[in-house]
């Protein structure tokens, strides 16, 4: 099942890939009344949600770091 | 230090630089004309650089995962060299979960 996970993985980053070029850079091209744009939510949203994403990560890998460190302390 | 790093390092920079340029063309280089579409992406292109990065990432390790192959004769091998290992460390007093 090891394939079943890389070939997830590769489906995901595809999609991702592809969503988020449109969405990011091909949008601006195409003028209001063209029907793609309901698939994409507002484009300012394509800024907020991957800063939100990396501000989310980057916190839950402080607080895993916070609880490793605080372990070891309490083992001393 | 090293000669990839190094290319790499300077690959980046000309990047930033052009980046930075692209921004502050108005102030820059005042008349140069630059297509709207260009100012309309700018702001969002390391941005978009980040996603496509992690994306290429995630597609190399699922294609690498895909790809390899199982080797049954390494797993036995393996096993049987650590359960050699363990019954030795036990012999000689060291303990092992």
């Amino acid at each position: 099942s090891d394939r079943l996970v890389g070939s997830a993985l590769l489906l995901i980053s595809v999609v991702v890939f592809v969503y988020y070029t449109t969405w990011a850079l091909i949008l601006p091209l195409l003028d209001e009344s063209n029907s793609i744009h309901s698939f994409f939510p507002d484009r300012v949203w394509a800024v907020r949600l991957p800063v939100i994403l990396l501000v989310a990560g980057g916190s839950l890998i402080a607080a895993f770091v916070a609880s490793v460190l605080n372990k070891s302390k309490k083992k001393k | 230090m090293g000669k990839r790093a190094q290319s790499i390092l300077l690959v980046f920079a000309a990047g930033t630089a052009a980046w930075v340029l692209l921004m502050l063309h108005s102030v820059l280089i005042p008349f140069v004309p630059v297509p709207q579409y260009l100012d309309e992406i700018a702001p969002v292109l390391p941005l978009w650089l980040l996603v496509a990065f992690g994306a290429y990432s995630l597609a190399s390790i699922g294609y690498a995962l895909v790809t390899f192959g199982d080797c049954p004769e390494a797993y036995m091998s393996l096993l049987k060299e650590i359960n050699e290992a363990k019954t030795d460390l036990k012999r000689r007093g060291v303990q092992i979960d």
